[in-house]
């Protein structure tokens, strides 16, 4: 798990990893569009509505478009139980892609910092289940949490399917 | 039965048949002695046989049986595989494609084979050859000879053989996606560019966009052209299904289809494939009775399926009936209510709508639990594939007469007329089918039924009166979780006929009709209810697609 490089994201003050392998883009944006997902009595989000933009839902933030795609961005603050604040600006959004999967992961306004994989040979991988996480990797005491991105996907469709989780 | 709509497509495999027999005599020639040859050859022929007999070229289909017997005796040893064999096979190939020139340019297949036919006749009446008696070899090379040309056989073909192109090409499915993916995204870049261009651009500049506008058209039309395929390349397998079915249940059903040759669009017909073998499914095993039991009832021992396609402007209507035992509608409601639907909305319900209750997941009538059916897993899929492009089912049902199922669909989902309406700055498209017209009311004009809560409009209260009649209304914010803009007034309608319903739905305003590209939803977004697809606008926006009936349910 610890092969191949790695981009950081960091939310509030916890550090996530994504293969970089699998980021297709990293594309900047203004605004995201919403994606409509319909409210009927049967259907309630088993989420909390999000704070933030218009229509965002759960840990959905909405779509961006990249090269005639629509890609769904969601936010893994949300996802881990640490919001990101929105301010205005551009923002960075990492868009990553698997045969026909696809899915945006909100990076916000900072930097893009990656951890290559000679650095990541001497670290030892601490394999985690549940909660979308592959597993840790400690380097200098700083706690990288290694995403497993498809299984977000699959609750991002989850959620815009109308299922409980 | 006309046949000629199948011409191209005979050419085409004609001529890939026409050129395995070469590619077999080639490998022939290095491997003289490999068996697989001559029985590759032997199919070759025996296919341009079926082939041109099935299409009504009797001279052609009798022609190459003959050569199909003169192989068919050397795969059996009855003859040896000798120069003069060759010569015939070559001269035979000969004029097979000289029959396929003939059948291209439409002109009669008046040929003289008799020569040949008379030296084939002369080689299968030979004495059985001695056994390894056969020197293959020097045949081999005479292979070679005739077929980069230099031709020696006598022959009494019409032409020698002639380096030729095909008039038609086998090209993967996925080109013309990728066509109509491209032609699509200026459909909609067009879109845009009139709009544009008709308020601030010179008419010069116009008129260059329309003409660009009316080729885009034309390169749409063609793609879309190629794309169409007979409703009976879905059915073709439809008899062996039943039949099979029917074997194995005791019981016993005909097919009837009508307007197999109606065109839709692949894309459509990929959609409809799962849920036409459901529907066809489950009446054999729900509808068809028993011989037994249809004799009880006074039927014939024989049940009938009939499958109707029709094309009514952009729409196909598909009607799959059946002459069964039928659906108890009111079982379907005590199952419904046994699944948690409230006895007041079952109650309130028109029997066609109650009929589609079999279409709620996990819903099913069957007493048993069969291999083909009977989970409750099937009606709920169908209609979400139906409805997913756009399309609407209905059910009808007589007991002990049968069931009706009607699919009405759109003839192509790739490029559709979209009435583009906006929610803040978002855009949403509706499929202007399905729009009837839009207007400004009077937000006063709306009201709540038992006149609760009058400031707000109240799903399944709010109304307004539209052609005299109370007309339901929804307001797309609340459907969508968006705020509501209490200070808008007048409030602009959408008025939609949405499965046989007129509604009402509240936008924030109508921004134009546009030809839009539908692309269907990927993952994670694919099973989104009430989203039909999405476009991108020419500046990057999305805009999705929505069902208007899934708005206003």
């Amino acid at each position: 798990m610890t092969d191949g490089d790695k981009l950081l994201i960091y939310i509030d003050d916890k550090i996530f990893a994504v293969d970089a392998a699998a980021v297709a883009a990293v594309v900047e944006t203004e605004r995201f569009f919403m994606l409509p997902m319909l409210q009927s009595n049967s259907f309630s989000s088993p989420y909390p509505p999000h704070g933030g933009g218009q229509g965002e839902v759960g840990f959905i933030k909405g779509v961006i478009t990249r090269r005639g795609d629509v890609v769904v961005v969601v936010d893994i603050g949300d996802l881990f139980g640490s919001p990101s604040v929105q301010g205005e600006g551009r923002y960075k959004v990492a868009v990553l892609k698997k045969d026909a999967l696809c899915l945006g992961i909100y990076i916000g306004a900072k930097g893009l910092s990656f951890l290559w994989e000679e650095d990541l040979k001497n670290l030892e991988f601490k394999p985690l289940t549940g909660n979308y996480i592959q597993g840790m990797i400690d380097p200098s005491g700083k706690k990288i949490r290694i995403l497993d991105w498809q299984r977000i996907l699959e609750e991002t469709q989850r959620l815009v399917s109308g299922k409980r989780p | 039965m006309d046949t000629s709509q199948y011409k191209t497509l005979f050419l085409q495999e004609a001529e890939e048949h026409l050129k395995g027999i070469s590619e077999e005599l080639l490998k022939l020639e290095n491997e003289p002695h490999a068996p697989s040859g001559i029985d590759n050859l032997f199919r070759h022929f025996h296919s341009i046989k079926g082939m041109a007999a099935s299409m009504g070229y009797e001279a052609m289909a009798g022609f190459s049986h003959q050569l199909e017997d003169l192989l068919d005796a050397v795969r059996k040893k009855k003859i040896p595989l000798s120069q003069e064999s060759i010569d015939v096979i070559l001269s035979g190939t000969d004029i097979l494609q000289t029959f396929t020139r003939l059948i291209a340019e439409d002109k009669p297949l008046d040929m003289d084979t008799s020569r040949l036919l008379s030296r084939i006749k002369t080689i299968l009446t030979q004495e059985e050859p001695p056994s390894e008696a056969v020197d293959r070899h020097p045949v081999a090379v005479s292979f070679t000879k005739n077929l980069v040309g230099n031709a020696h056989p006598t022959t009494d073909a019409a032409s020698a053989p002639k380096l030729g192109l095909p008039t038609t090409m086998k090209v993967d499915s996925k080109v013309f996606d990728n066509f109509m993916e491209s032609v699509g995204e200026l459909f909609t870049v067009r879109s845009r560019m009139k709009e544009v261009v008709a308020n601030s651009f010179p008419v010069e500049f116009q008129e260059t966009t329309h003409q660009l506008g009316r080729i885009i058209e034309d390169l749409y039309y063609s793609v879309i052209t190629a794309r169409m395929i007979p409703f009976e390349d879905l059915t073709q397998n439809l008899p062996r299904l039943i039949r099979d079915m029917c074997k194995k249940k005791g019981k016993n059903a005909e097919l009837i289809i009508d307007g197999s040759d109606v065109k839709l669009d692949r894309a459509v017909l990929e959609h409809i494939t799962d849920p036409l073998v459901h529907i066809i499914r489950n009446a054999v095993d729900h509808g068809i009775e028993t011989p037994e039991e249809r004799a009880q009832q006074g039927k014939p021992a024989k049940g009938r399926i009939t499958v109707a396609i029709a094309r009514q402007r952009d729409n196909i209507i598909i009607e799959i009936t059946d002459d069964g035992r039928g659906i108890d509608i009111n079982k379907v409601k005590e199952k419904a209510l046994q699944s948690g639907i409230p006895e007041e909305k079952i109650k309130g319900m028109a029997d066609k709508d109650a009929l589609l209750l079999v279409c709620l997941p996990g819903l099913t009538l069957a007493k048993e639990i069969t291999e083909t059916s009977g989970r409750g897993v099937g009606m709920d899929v169908v209609k979400a594939n139906i409805e997913a492009i756009g399309g609407r089912l209905e059910i009808s049902s007589v007991i002990n007469k049968g069931t009706k199922i009607i699919l009405e669909l759109p003839v192509t989902i790739s490029i559709v007329k979209v009435l583009l309406v906006s929610l803040g700055a978002e855009l949403f498209a509706f499929p202007i089918s399905k729009v009837l017209k839009v207007l400004d009311i009077n937000k006063s004009d709306i009201k709540n039924h038992g006149n609760k809560s009058p400031d707000k409009f109240i799903r399944g209260q709010a109304y307004f009166v539209y052609n005299d009649t109370e007309t339901p209304v929804v307001d797309l914010r609340s459907i969508l979780s968006v705020p509501c803009l209490v200070e808008k007034d007048p409030i602009s309608v959408v008025i939609i006929d949405a499965k046989d319903k007129i509604s009402g739905i509240i936008v924030d305003d109508f921004e134009g009709e546009i030809d839009a590209y539908i692309k269907p939803l990927a993952q994670p977004m694919t099973r989104m209810r009430g989203v039909i697809g999405v476009t991108v606008l020419g500046d990057g926006r999305p805009v999705f697609l929505l069902d208007p009936a899934a708005i206003v349910i």
